[in-house]
């Protein structure tokens, strides 16, 4: 239970780190420590603790607990090169959809900004080109 | 219900008396109309009824107030005069009364049964009732018929918003339906590129049909089957051949006809209207631009009996598309080294522009004006050419050297439009009205039909839609005509009031001048020209080119080029005609200003970008010499800028500043220079010179002969060029350089060409 909070009944937040049992991963500069558990969902397996929880802020997670956090890496480590995954399907639709080849071939669904194909023509009027 | 009815009526009265002296026009009786708000009121209850002043005026009484009409009107016109107003929907006063609808039933004192009072002649002294329970309960019959099989499209439909049945259900209509049945369904017709049909939604008013038979003239819209399965279309699967198709759209009371390009694309309240008129013909149609934002949606017409009444070609109505394709949106240079065109800042290529026009001996120097030029921007033009010393100026599309401009009445509709129908024998010459102004056709069509109006031709031409006499394709049949030789000039000698048509084609041919006298002569020899009329009409192809003759656009007399070197610099002012300048020797520095990027300006070498009609406020001439204005709907593209703001920045870049600096210190310019432009909208009769403006060319004097091989003189008559009288308008659609830009009219172009929409 967590104690001396006034606020934690009221704070999800906060409260939710009563029923969160996993492993401390490590420690930053404030104080705030994080933590992770691989048997939650994706998405949830990974939280911090703020070290005041009366009085706390999302901004005061470093960057290299916040990528840690957003699982943008594994590890809070700045100089760590960030390598992004391709779905496959992603690939297998880039392909399909005669995507030009680069080094990251990348499926843009229809209307997206990066898709040439399907983006709308905002301009309201063609201008003339010399010949 | 019956008061809020009462309440609508009375709350139309009022602004239909706002109308009054129009509508009281149109009934013939302006008289005593004077008299009915008020005093007529008090008379109806007094012991004694006053005597009608006029015999031709006939006593109603419409709920319970005495109102004067004319004998003959109907019922619904009446009511309309009294100021009550009758719903329908097949009911409309250009075109012949059909009375299927039944929207209109009203009560007659003494009649069984409610009437259908558009197609009931009034009797004098018939009590009419238009707010009686039974009539109440007629309408609302009526309306739950017209329901039964209408479809619910309304949140899907365009015509929500502007729909006939659409109000007349707020009022009339119940909140549900007593029918449990399916409603029927009717396979769309395909009408062509312009008319999209859902004929689920039809309610057989009939108003297409009749518009086209009617008006347009052309019998491919009809009704067939009956009852249940009455359906509305083209007998054979055929496009409508029309060029004013556009109006079943305006005419259909409902959303069974809508325009194609417009579909789906904007709501009705959601756009903005500017009343403005269209220059793409000479008529010069009164219009409503719709816009969203700085977009054109859709034009439809404005009325305008003096000019188009209430319909609009196809042309006027659907080009807009072409407003936003092709736009010249920023100014443009030649690039010395790749000697191409490129983007440059306004101050650079102002810069470029002045210093050719002001180191240019005023000699070498032409300005031109396209069709499409504004009246402000000719004159500006105009300014700043004469303040250079330049007298040498060209109106696309007219030969100025052959056409005597000194006289208005050698290039306007003397008769005006409306003046066409008070001939009784009409000669076109060169022209085909149906594809230069198919409204004015529309007119004669009128004439013709109703008014038995005797139609002669000469040159070539399509279809008229109505029965024409063709003497010929030469131009060397005027002799005949002249000396009485032609079996028509007996028709013209015995005619009343005829009128000669003379189309914008004959003022660029090379034998103009001679054909020009020749038909002067003709004119005065067969009184078409007397004291109290005047039937000679030149039939102007665009809206630009009546105004820039009237601001004497065109060369002095003493002549202009020094010939050693030719023609150094052109200012083209939106003329699309460069052969006029291209054929002449010397190295020219073209300066186009202009709205589209069109021949004009690929071939110049520096481009000015300009407004096109409906993106700034200006003054424009219809071929009757009628000055009109129009508005700036939208705002012009990019860098774009009004024209005659444009050139007065040129004449300060070319040292010989203009003296006004607001539109409105240049609309003083205007009418200082012509007194067209005193009065907006009006048109003032032109002097008749009777044959003395092509009097220095006597008989058939060869001087023309010299430029196209015409001309000559042999003995006593005119010898003029071989080549056959035709109009200049190969394709309706495509006209101009906003036509020209247009995918609907290519669309079009392509399914008159084909027979197919696809």
């Amino acid at each position: 239970m967590i104690k001396n909070n006034r606020t934690s009944i009221l704070d999800g937040s906060v409260w939710q780190l009563n029923s969160r049992k996993g492993r401390l991963v490590g420690t930053d500069q404030h104080g705030n420590e994080y933590y992770e558990n691989t048997k939650y969902q994706q998405g949830r397996s990974r939280w911090v603790k703020y070290k005041d929880l009366d009085d706390y802020n999302p901004a005061n997670v470093p960057r290299e607990w916040h990528q840690w956090l957003h699982y943008i890496s594994d590890e809070p480590d700045l100089t760590q090169e960030i390598k992004y995954e391709i779905p496959a399907i992603h690939v297998k639709l880039s392909k399909q959809f005669g995507a030009v080849a680069s080094n990251e071939p990348r499926y843009y669904p229809k209307g997206h900004f990066f898709n040439k194909k399907g983006i709308k023509d905002w301009k309201k009027y063609g201008a003339w080109s010399p010949p | 219900m019956r008061r809020f009815c009462a309440l609508i009526s009375r709350t139309k009265r009022s602004s239909d008396e706002i109308n009054f002296l129009r509508k009281s026009v149109a009934l013939g009786s302006a008289s005593s109309a004077q008299t009915t708000s008020s005093e007529t009121t008090k008379a109806s209850f007094s012991t004694t009824n006053t005597p009608a002043v006029d015999e031709n005026l006939v006593p109603v009484f419409v709920d319970g107030r005495e109102v004067h009409v004319q004998k003959g009107v109907t019922v619904l016109q009446a009511c309309e005069h009294a100021g009550v107003h009758v719903p329908r929907f097949c009911y409309h006063p250009r075109l012949s009364i059909a009375g299927n609808c039944r929207m209109c039933l009203v009560e007659v004192e003494k009649s069984p049964k409610p009437v259908a009072s558009c197609a009931m002649p009034v009797m004098p002294n018939m009590n009419i009732k238009t707010t009686t329970d039974l009539v109440k309960k007629a309408r609302e019959g009526v309306m739950e018929f017209l329901l039964i099989n209408h479809p619910l499209d309304c949140p899907i439909c365009d015509q929500g918003g502007e729909c006939e049945l659409q109000d007349q259900s707020m009022i009339f209509g119940s909140d549900r339906s007593r029918f449990t049945e399916g409603k029927r369904a009717v396979e769309d017709k395909e009408l062509g590129p312009l008319v999209k049909t859902v004929m689920t939604r039809c309610i057989h008013c009939t108003r297409c049909v009749r518009f086209a038979t009617e008006v347009a003239g052309v019998q491919e819209l009809g009704v067939t089957g009956r009852g249940g399965q009455a359906e509305i279309g083209t007998y054979v699967s055929k496009l409508l051949s029309s060029e004013l198709s556009g109006n079943v759209i305006d005419l259909c009371p409902v959303g069974a006809l809508t325009s194609k390009p417009f579909a789906f694309t904007a709501r009705s309240w959601e756009l903005k209207p500017t009343e403005t008129i269209d220059v793409l013909d000479g008529l010069g149609s009164s219009i409503r631009v719709d816009s969203k934002g700085t977009e054109v949606m859709r034009i439809t017409p404005r009325l305008h009996e003096g000019v188009n009444e209430e319909w609009i070609s196809d042309k006027a109505r659907f080009s807009y598309d072409g407003l936003k394709r092709q736009r010249l949106d920023a100014p443009y240079a030649k690039n010395p080294k790749t000697n191409k065109l490129e983007k440059v800042t306004w101050e650079t290529a102002l810069e470029i522009v002045g210093e050719q026009l002001s180191k240019a001996d005023p000699r070498n120097l032409r300005a031109v004006a396209g069709k499409l030029a504004d009246c402000e921007s000719i004159v500006a033009l105009k300014d700043v050419m004469t303040s250079l010393g330049c007298v040498n100026f060209e109106v696309e599309g007219v030969n100025a050297d052959a056409v005597n401009v000194d006289s208005r009445s050698n290039y306007i509709m003397n008769s005006n439009i409306v003046g066409v129908e008070d001939a009784d024998v009409v000669l076109m010459v060169g022209a085909d009205v149906r594809l230069e102004a198919p409204v004015l056709n529309a007119r004669l069509r009128r004439a013709n039909v109703a008014g038995g109006v005797k139609m002669a031709t000469l040159g070539h031409h399509g279809d008229l839609t109505y029965p024409v006499e063709n003497l010929g394709t030469e131009a060397s049949i005027i002799n005949d005509l002249l000396s009485g030789k032609h079996a028509f000039s007996e028709t013209l000698k015995n005619a009343k009031n005829p009128c000669v048509i003379v189309g914008s084609a004959v003022l660029n041919r090379p034998d103009c001048a001679q054909l020009l006298k020749s038909l002067h002569q003709l004119s005065d020899q067969f009184g078409v020209v007397t004291n109290d009329w005047n039937g000679f009409n030149v039939l102007q192809a665009s809206g630009g080119t009546t105004g820039a003759l009237d601001l004497g656009f065109v060369s002095s007399k003493n002549k202009h080029i020094s010939e050693n070197d030719g023609l150094k610099v052109v200012y083209n002012l939106g003329s699309e005609t460069i052969s006029s300048y291209d054929s002449e020797p010397g190295k020219k520095f073209v300066i186009y200003q202009g709205h589209h990027g069109d021949v004009g300006a690929a071939g110049a070498d520096v481009v000015l970008p300009g407004a096109a009609y409906t993106e700034k406020d200006a003054t424009y001439v219809n071929t009757e010499g009628r000055a009109q204005r129009a508005l700036a709907c939208v705002a012009p593209p990019g860098l774009a800028r009004a024209d005659w703001k444009i050139l007065r920045a040129v004449s300060e870049f070319a040292m010989v500043p203009l003296k006004y600096n607001t539109i409105e210190q240049c609309r003083e310019r205007l009418a200082e220079v012509s007194p067209t432009f005193n009065a907006i909208d009006e048109v003032e009769p032109s002097l008749w010179l009777n044959g003395a403006s092509y009097a220095h060319l006597a008989g058939g004097t060869p001087n023309v002969a010299a430029k196209g091989g015409a001309g000559k003189k042999t003995s006593g008559a005119t010898v003029f060029a071989s080549e056959p009288l035709t109009t200049n308008v190969e394709n309706f659609y495509m006209t101009d350089a906003i036509t020209r830009a247009s995918a609907t009219m290519a669309r079009c172009s392509k399914a008159k060409a084909t027979g197919s929409a696809f």
